[in-house]
This record gives C-alpha cells, structure tokens and sequence, in this order.
C-alpha cells in the first residue's frame, strides 16, 4: 500500500522527505489545458498502485490562493473512477487550520471524515509519518457526510445557467442511455461528452455524486426510441452541436431511421448574419426534394440572446417565426436549457407545440426523475412527428392555391375554396390547431366534402338535370368536348356509362341499410333499367361522374370518397348510429387523402 | 655574400603570402634564436626590430642571462609557456541551437509550437541531423559538454546498470532519463498530440533518483537546461555562490558580491561549479585574507566578466614561477583545462616583486600577451570571461 | 515598469455588461488598448499568425481564449516565453486562477467572471504593474504573504545558520516584504529570528482575514 506524498513548488526543489512516503508531484496543466483536466487525468494515473493515504499541500504553487491542493483533495474524493476515493487525506500547510477556513469554502474539506490538517510549524513529515501509520480509517467512508460538508459552487461562467445546464444534461441522459459499444455512433458520442469542460470541474462530480446516492436498478436504463420519425428528415439548430448535442440528436434519430441534418455554427459570427444564415439553410431545405419535416430549435443561439429582454429578438424565437412563415405544418422542437417559462409563452403563440427542457445541475433530479424527462422527450418527438405530416400538407395546400386551373368565370368558387382564408386555408388552419380531434376532423371532412360537392356543380364542369323523375348527366372534357355520362331514355331505361353498386362498409353497423358502396363501369354505353341505377342527380352521381370521366381520378380512390362520404353523412354531418363508433378518420390519412384528390383536380398539369 | 639566417628570417616576415600568426610565430622564432646567439644589434637586426614595433612590439631589451620580450600587448613566447588560444565562442555559437528559433534543437528544451512536429521520431531525426553537423566541433572544443549533450539527447540505455556497477547517465546529477529512453518513445506512440514534457518518469527510474524529486520529463530538461546554461530567471549564479559559500568557503569569510544578478551564459554548468569550488578552496587556505569579492561585469555588449578576489592577499610565487607561467598540474592546471573551449581565463596579483600582473591562461584571440603589466587589483583575483 | 496592455474581446456585449455594471469605460485608462469585437478585432487576431512582432508593443496581452485557434495559442505562448512577456488568457471554460512561468513569460489563466471584476479595475488603476492584482483582486497581497510565511517555514525546516544576504537570496521574497518584517541588520541569522518574523507575517495574515 503506498502512502503519497505530494510535493509543492518550495518542497520539490530541494526537500527529502521521509523514505515512507512516495513523492509525486501533480503535472502542471499546460498552457491550453484546464487545471481540473489536469488534476483528474494525473489522479487516474495513479489508479494502478494500492494508496493508503496521500498527503498534499494546501496550494501546489506558490500562489497560495490558487488552493489547487485542495482542488486536488476534492477531486480525489469525488472522482467516481478512482479506486481510491477513500483513502485518508492529509493536508499540510503553515498556516492555522482557522485562518485557512476564513481563506475559501474549499477549506471545508479539512472537516470532513478522514481527512485531517497537519501544520508544519509544529508536526515534521516523520511525524505526520507515524501518524499515518497509527491512524484507523473509517472503513467505509462516510460519503453522504462528506458531500454535506463541502460546497462547491458551480464554475463562473457568463453565460451563468445556459452551459452548464447544457453539458450537464448532455453527460446525464448519455448516462441513462444503455450501452451500445458494438455502435460507432454511440461510442463517437461518449467521446465528444467525454471531452466537455464541465464533466471535469469540480461541481459536476459534486453533483453526480449527490444524485449518484439514489438507488437505481441497470434493467431502468433507457434510450430514447421514436415511434413515428422514420422516413422523415429533422433539422437541427442547436449553438452546442458540436460539443455533443448534434451527435446526441443524430444518435436517437438515426436509431429510429430517421435522416438527420445539423446547422454549423461559426465562432464569432455576428447575430444578424447568423440569423441570414439560418434563413438561408432553411429555404435551402425548404425547397430540397427531401424537406426538414421537424426542426429542433435551441432558443439562445447566440450571446447576445444572454442579454436579451425581449424574448421576440432572442435568435431562437426569431427563426422559429421564419420557420412558421414559411411553412405553418412544419413542427418545431423547442430545445433549451433555459428555465424562463415566458419564453415558452411566446413559442406556443407561433405553434410550437413541443419542448425539451434540458435538466439542471441544480435540479439534483434523481435517475427515476432523468429517466422520466427521457421519457418526456421521447413524448414530445413523437408528438412532433405524429403532425409532421403538416408540413407536406401544408406544401400541397400552398400548391393548389398558386396554381390551380378553372375557368376564371367561376369566380365565386374561387374566391370559396382558393383566396386567403378560404376553405383550404381552414382545413389547414383547423388541422394545425389540433388534428387529433375527432371535432375538428369532421369539420374538415365537412369542409372538404364542400369543396367536392361546389365542385361538381360548377356549370363549366358539367350538368346533371333531373326533370319527372328521370335524370341524365354529362361532363366537359378538359378538351372542352361534351361527354354524355347518362342519358335518360324512354320505357323508364338509362343509356349510361356507369352503375352503382351497393352494399354495406365494414364500418357500417349491422343494423344499417345497404347503401352505394362502389360503381361499375362499362366499355360502352349500356342500357339499364333507371330504378336500378340508381343514377340521379345527386352528389355520389355527380361526384362519380366529374372525378371518373373528366378528370380521371381512380376507381379506387373514388370509391374511397364514397366510403369518407358515408362517414360524413352519417358521423361528421349527422350522428345517425349508422357507424361503429370505434371508427375514426384521420387527419394523416384522410383528410391528407382528400387534398390529395384535390391536388389532382385542380392542379395544372404541365 | 651567402644569406645567412638573418637574412632569411627578414625576408620570410616581409614575404606578403604569410599569414599574420605565420609571421607572428617566425617572429618568436627569431627572438628565440636572436638570444640563443647572444648577438649585437646590427643593421639586419634593426630592421627585424621595426617589423616588431610595426607589429606593436616592443624594443628587445637583453636582460643579463634572460632575453625576455616584454611587450605591451601582443601574444609572446615566454620561455616556458604562452596563453592557450581556444575559441569559447564557438562552444556558446553551437550550444545557441538549444534557444534558437530557427533550430529543432531548441525543441529538445522547449515546448513544441504547434504542429512543428508529426510526432516523436519525426523529432529525433530532426535533432539528429543537427546534432549530427555541430557534434565534431564541440566535442573538440569540449568533450565533457559533449558528452553530457549526446547522452541526454542520444543514449538509449540511460538507466542500465554497466558491469562495474555504475548506472548509465548523463550530467552532474548522473540522471537516468532522457529523449532517448524507451519510455518516453513509447509514451509518445501511446497517444494523440502526446507532450514529451509531460512524461512521467517511469517507476524504475524514480526509485533510483528519488531524492531528485524529479517526477516528469520537463523536469529532467529543466536540469539539462541548467547544465548547459546559468539562467538568470533562476539566479543561477548567485546560488552556485551562496552554495559554494556555505560548504566550501565556510562563513568565517565574508563574501559579497556585484552585478551577479540578471546575467546568463552558456557554459558547462557543472564544470564551472568545480572550478568556483577550488577557488574556494584556494580561497580557503588563505584564511588570514577572509574578504572576497566576487564581481561580475559585461564588456562590449558580448562578454560577461566574472572577478574573484581574495582582498589584500597577495600572489607569494614571482611572476617568472613556472606554476606561475606554465602550470602543468596543480588547481591552476586543473583549471585551464576544465576552462578549455568555455570561458577565457586569467589570474591577477601583487607579485613579490610588488608589480600588478595579470597571468592569461586562456585566450580567445592571439593578440593576448600571457603576462601583462596592469596598474591595479585589489587581491589576489581569478578571472573567467564567458561570451555571449 | 509596464508600458503597455493590450486587451483583445470578441465579445463587446459581455464587456458592455461587465462595464456598465462598475461604471466604468476602459477606454479611459491610457496604459490600455482596448480591442472589441467589430474588424479591429479580426485585424489583431490576424496579426498572431502573420506578424507577431506587432505584438512588441504591449508587455500584457490579455486575450479571450476561446476567440482564438489551438495554433493561434500556442503562438502566443511561445511568443511571450521567448519576450518575457504577460499572457493572460480568459474564458468561461476556465474554473480556477492560475498563474504560471513560461519560458522568460508568465501565463495567468483566470475566468471571464473574475477577469470582468473588480480585480481588472485595481490591476488598471495600479497600471498593471502587479498582475497578481488581476489574479486574485485585493488579496493579492494576503497571496504573496502566505506564499512568503510558507517558502519561510519549509525553510527552517532545514535550516543552519547563514547570513543575511544569502537569506534573502535563497527566499526569494518580494522587497515590500522584506522591507516590513525583515528588519536586522546584516550578519549571522539564528533560526529564531526566522521563526519570529513567521509569526509576525502570520499575525499580519489573521488579520486581513478579520
């Protein structure tokens, strides 16, 4: 067992000590290197030998209120890879152990258990030798005793809460992740944490200590999995990326497939040219092939957002607003250390509907509590992806309305369906606000339906009259020919190009009627008996005949209206019991499915 | 008429092919043989004698049985001996490589700038074929510099133990690590962007050196650089005196001291000591003179004088003493040799014969007379002239 | 005597912060040459890698270190190690004071919160002659006593009788210190001499602590 002796400036010059005591000295960090890197890189070097005991100076310069020898005693106590944490600490120095007291807070380590002061004006080292050898360790060392003992104050830093909280968040969720070593990605991560200032300072052992204290089982470890991010592409804006957090995104988000793309950062660049920048690398992506579907978004991007009293020109919020004008459906994570709720306020004004908070050091959360805020995040992705589908909704709907094709005369059905605030700006507006209500999605069936429904009636679409009873229809080609699809005859028989089928839904409940369910076409014109048609004027004839034999949507997605037709008719519109009540459209699939036929309608083909 | 010898030796010093320390030495020559024939001035004679005086000396003055030539400042030959020519500014011009920025030398005691090396071998090849063009040289200036040089930068086997018992090292602390030890070459492969200085010394080596509290390659390069040279940042020289002061000089003598801050200059630190030590030691036996003086001057920007005067005490050999002129053995022998290639050095006193004198033992130039009239010394004084 | 400071920020705002929080305007004190942020900033940066002898003018360069490049640093510091120089890097990364030889040069390594202190207000007041006074503020002097009362007391540990002058050479303290509690006339110094003038610094120690 090797009893330590650390020697300082004066001592190493020209100072024997005692043969029991093996000297060493603590390498000096150079000049681009932190003291406590230093301190805990030489203190895991001596990992290999059995120590008993080290006995250290007060300070190991000159420079006495450098205290870096009391520095060095914490870190032995608090560095959680050192085999010997425990081993009894013995500090030596010239002053009274009450003047040190007054000197720093550090001093409080002197009044811990197993850690004793010896003042070299009355003890020599073979003194302080015999003591060693005597002296009764307390076996196990009373760890919660020490961590209340000491105080560490956090590192100074002018950014106070941001990079701290930044890096500590990052080094605590890693730590929560379970272990991928096969994983060049996650091993690629750890590195980089590995490298961050902060997991070497003195406060950061301090804390992880402190939360280390709790009980936790291995089996609770926990690595994010997205459920719905696959295929999509997530931006990330984030002022920390290269010290970890790209990595730490690029990590989780490739695991669940999806593609990951990182804003680079430069030192020193001025805040309205970042903001340009940012600017740029979003219309950039806005207008790629593949578009970012979900940004995650740091608020303080730049110092001068520390100083910032309007949370409207902290850059963040700044491009969150540029990401919504472009477009409304692209979701945004909010991702910030920052504890200042207002500043929330402000993102929930422009739509951002999901944050992460990156845990504190202050916080002293317990791992059942990160575990929890991992949790947390993997909730707030997956609420993110859930809607990202917005986005490219959002595309198709700016799309209909720049360049949809109709006669010009039909100004009124215009001005309904494609001007600013029309109904499909409120099938969006009504999704954008919560598209997982079962209201609101009726509503946009409603209004989608409205659309169809004005749609087929437009006399430059075609005509379908209806006089005693009987009923015949036909359609403008976009040739601008006439095409019969049923005419009426006489005997009570149709010429037609089409007939209903009926039949029932699945989601129909057992007790409903037959209803048309899907239609037939035939190479020719047929002759059919009119009551068994059912050819007449109405919105499933006309809708058939418009989207059929004008603009030559498929019979697949047609009778899909027909089934979303029913449900509108009997769910959306009117409760008729006619549905199983289980049965719910969604935003993603149907109401999508609906601008999509509109897409195909109304958009110009070139 | 035949030419006879005199005849020849005037023509041979107007001969304009000869070089000035050629006609110099045919001039000795010639006064060797001129008091060997016991001759009378005559013409020929007279002529010899203004191409002495042109060349600064003075008239031959035959003193009964002992033709010697004084003269006021050019080199002579003394019947037994004359001021050793070296060249201690070549040595501080070779040993300039450890501070220069245009050496990788320098590196071997600095810390690396940025990128200047691709790693460890890269260096020692470096330092190698430097090492390689300036070795010959200070080894013939002086070998025991030399060989503290190559073996901190160039010995593989510092630490082993030889037959005789004896570890391999280098320098006056005998130190068992350097650039070339195993451990430090596999320190640096061990690793990205490795600092040697930041090496710790192996286990091994520090058990056998413990008492140096030396516990990282810096601070092995850090007695290297103090080896070589007396640095002023760590007052060098005024602790190599106190130190000698209390262990070899004892405090029954006073010693006080001018201008010994703020200096340094390259030498052979440990060589230097040694001859500080036996002027002490000298000093010492001396105890009736217990006021020394230690004064250190810089003359024409390049040249740091250090004076050691014991005062009042007085030289009780006669200038014509061949220990005086010519030491063979003996501290002053010792010291001309350790001096060699280092610094110049010289002694001054009050002779018996109650003339000033200053004895040259070594010169950097063949202009120095080995024994100088001078007007005044205030003891018996011990002269070394580093350069810069 | 120090002539010159010269102090390079790629952060006016934190300046701005730091000086409006004192009252202060560090464009007044003559010895410095402030530079912050803007081109005056990139130009000086520039100057490291392609002209440091622009640097000659200045004895202190006080530089944030994270504005600068690995390579950039490492220029510096071999710059003011061979022209014994002052180097003094600050930055949030850092978390203690330290004060360091390089070469002929000193490097003090400080935290931008402790830079941007009181500290930096008395080091320009006194003209940067003590750059103690920028490590640690008004107890720079409480740090050279307790580092005297400590090279002192390891001293005696092994210590015989000397005289005064090598005394004073092999302690090494600083002539305000002397010149206080070092009063005795030359000659032979006895152990107790030695342990009387400790006792003297250490009373003088508890007492600037209150």
């Amino acid at each position: 067992m090797k009893n330590i002796l650390i020697l300082n400036d004066i001592m190493a010059d020209n100072y024997s000590p005692p043969t029991f005591f093996e000297t060493d000295k603590v390498s000096p960090p150079n000049y681009d290197e932190d003291l406590n890197v230093a301190i805990t890189n030489y203190l895991i070097s001596l990992n290999n030998s059995e120590i008993n005991s080290v006995t250290l100076p007060i300070s190991l310069s000159n420079n006495f209120l450098e205290l870096s020898g009391l520095i060095v005693g914490h870190h032995i106590r608090l560095t959680k890879e050192l085999m010997y944490r425990a081993a009894t600490l013995i500090f030596y120095g010239s002053l009274s152990i009450d003047v040190i007291a007054k000197i720093s807070p550090l001093a409080s380590i002197l009044f811990t258990p197993n850690v004793h002061y010896v003042n070299i004006n009355e003890f020599s080292f073979d003194k302080i030798a015999d003591f060693i050898k005597n002296v009764r360790q307390q076996d196990p060392l009373n760890f919660d005793k020490f961590l209340e003992f000491i105080r560490i104050d956090p590192p100074a830093n002018y950014q106070s809460h941001h990079s701290i909280a930044n890096d500590w968040a990052l080094a605590r969720y890693f730590s929560m992740f379970e272990k991928e070593n096969g994983n060049e990605m996650y091993n690629c991560l750890g590195h980089k944490i590995s490298k961050l200032d902060y997991t070497k300072t003195l406060h950061f052992k301090y804390v992880e200590s402190k939360v280390e204290r709790q009980k936790f089982k291995k089996k609770n470890f926990y690595t994010p999995q997205f459920n719905n991010v696959s295929g999509l592409t997530i931006g990330i804006i984030e002022d920390e990326a290269d010290k970890g957090w790209g990595d730490f995104y690029q990590f989780l988000f490739e695991k669940s497939d999806a593609k990951v793309e990182i804003f680079q950062f430069y030192k020193e660049e001025r805040k309205a040219d970042l903001i340009n920048r940012l600017k740029k690398w979003i219309d950039e992506h806005n207008s790629s092939k593949s578009p970012i579907d979900i940004y995650v978004v740091d608020l303080r991007l730049h110092d001068e957002d520390f100083e910032e009293k309007k949370s409207e020109n902290i850059t963040g919020n700044q491009i969150i607003k540029y990401i919504k004008s472009i477009n409304k459906g692209t979701q945004v994570i909010v991702s910030t250390a920052s504890n200042k709720v207002w500043n929330f306020q402000k993102n929930i004004e422009v739509g951002v509907t999901s944050f992460i908070v990156k845990e504190s050091p202050e916080t002293f959360n317990t791992r059942e509590e990160t575990r929890l805020t991992l949790l947390n995040l993997t909730k707030e992705v997956d609420k993110a992806a859930d809607k990202a589908f917005l986005a490219k909704l959002y595309r198709k709907i700016e799309l209909l309305k720049k360049c949809y094709d109709l006669d010009l005369n039909e100004k009124d059905f215009i001005s309904l369906v494609f001007e600013k605030k029309g109904l499909l700006d409120k099938i969006f507006d009504l999704l954008n606000l919560d598209c997982f209500n079962d209201a609101v999605l009726d509503q946009c069936l409603l209004l989608g339906f409205q659309i169809l429904e004005n749609y087929c009636d437009l006399k430059s679409i075609g005509s379908f009259g209806s006089s005693e009873g009987l009923s015949s229809g036909f359609v403008w080609k976009k040739d601008k020919s006439k095409f019969d699809v049923f005419i009426n005859q006489q005997n009570s028989k149709i010429s037609t190009w089409f007939e209903l089928k009926t039949g029932r839904f699945d989601f129909q409940e057992d007790s409903s009627s037959n209803t048309p369910i899907g239609y037939s076409v035939f190479p020719k014109m047929e002759s059919k008996s009119s009551f068994h048609s059912g050819l007449d004027a109405s919105f499933l004839v006309k809708m058939i005949s418009v989207l059929h034999f004008r603009e030559n949507i498929d019979k697949a997605d047609i009778e899909r209206i027909m089934k979303l037709r029913y449900y509108r008719s009997n769910v959306s519109a009117h409760l008729t019991g006619r549905v199983k009540s289980d049965i719910k459209i969604t935003a993603k699939n149907d109401i999508s499915f609906l601008i999509g036929i509109f897409e195909k309608i109304f958009v110009k083909t070139i | 008429m035949a030419k006879d010898k005199y005849d020849f030796i005037l023509d041979l010093i107007e001969n304009k092919k000869l070089t000035p320390s050629q006609r110099e030495w045919v001039l000795r020559l010639s006064v060797k043989e001129m008091k060997n024939d016991g001759i009378e001035f005559d013409e020929r004679l007279r002529k010899i004698e203004e191409k002495l005086r042109e060349c600064n000396f003075k008239k031959i003055e035959p003193q009964s049985g002992n033709s010697k030539l004084v003269s006021s400042g050019i080199n002579t030959q003394s019947q037994e001996g004359n001021p050793i020519i070296h060249n201690p500014k070549k040595t501080v011009k070779l040993l300039k490589y450890f501070t220069s920025n245009d050496k990788n030398l320098k590196y071997s005691t600095h810390s690396w700038e940025f990128d200047k090396f691709s790693g460890y071998d890269h260096f020692m090849e470096s330092i190698e074929k430097e090492w390689n063009e300036i070795k010959d040289e200070l080894r013939n200036q002086n070998f025991r510099l030399y060989a503290k040089i190559s073996s901190f930068l160039f010995q593989k086997h510092l630490g082993d133990k030889k037959d005789d018992g004896y570890y391999v090292c280098w320098g006056e602390k005998k130190l068992k690590f350097g650039w070339s030890s195993s451990y430090l070459k596999d320190f640096m492969s061990s690793g990205e962007n490795r600092d040697p200085f930041n090496c710790p010394i192996p286990e091994q080596i520090r058990l056998i050196e413990k008492e140096r509290n030396l516990f990282y390659f810096e601070d092995y390069v850090t007695v290297f650089k103090n080896e070589i040279e007396i640095r002023e940042d760590s007052n060098a020289l005024k602790k190599i005196i106190n130190s000698l002061w209390e262990n070899e000089l004892s405090y029954d003598f006073q010693v006080k001291t001018e201008g010994v801050e703020g200096y340094s200059f390259f030498t052979d630190v440990a060589i230097f000591k040694e001859v500080i030590k036996l002027i002490f030691r000298n000093f010492k036996s001396r105890p009736e003179f217990p006021n020394i003086n230690i004064r250190v001057e810089k003359e024409h920007g390049n040249i740091i004088l250090i004076k050691l005067a014991q005062l009042e005490s007085k030289c009780r050999r006669i200038i014509d003493d061949p220990k005086i002129i010519s030491p063979d053995g003996g501290d002053l022998g010792t010291i001309i040799k350790s001096m060699k290639g280092l610094a110049d050095f010289s002694i001054s006193a009050i002779f018996p014969d109650n003339k000033n004198y200053r004895v040259n033992y070594l010169a950097s130039n063949n202009l120095v007379e080995l024994i100088e009239r001078i007007e005044f010394t205030d003891g018996f004084t011990y002269e070394l002239k580093f350069y810069l | 005597m120090i002539n010159s400071i010269l102090l390079i920020e790629d952060r006016p705002n934190r300046q701005r912060i730091f000086t409006q929080d004192l009252k202060i305007d560090l464009n007044d004190f003559p010895i410095l040459k402030n530079i912050c942020g803007g081109d005056d900033f990139y130009l000086y940066k520039e100057k490291i890698s392609s002209e440091i002898a622009f640097f000659g003018a200045y004895d202190i360069i006080i530089i944030h270190r994270s504005a600068l490049t690995p390579e950039e640093r490492a220029l510096l510091r071999d710059y003011v190690d061979v022209k014994s120089k002052i180097l003094v890097f600050f930055s949030g990364g850092i978390s203690y004071t330290l004060l360091q030889k390089i070469g002929k040069g000193q490097l003090l390594t400080v935290s931008s919160e402790d830079f941007y202190s009181e500290n930096l207000v008395l080091f320009l007041n006194n003209s940067g002659e003590e750059i103690l006074e920028l490590a640690f503020g008004k107890f720079w002097e409480l740090n050279m006593l307790v580092g005297a009362h400590e090279k002192i007391t390891f001293y005696i540990l092994k210590y015989t009788k000397k005289p005064l002058s090598v005394v004073l050479d092999d302690l090494d303290l600083p002539q305000w210190i002397i010149d206080k509690y070092v009063k005795m006339e030359d000659g032979m110094v006895e152990k107790d001499q030695l342990i009387a003038i400790n006792k003297t610094i250490h009373a003088d120690i508890k007492k600037k602590l209150g």
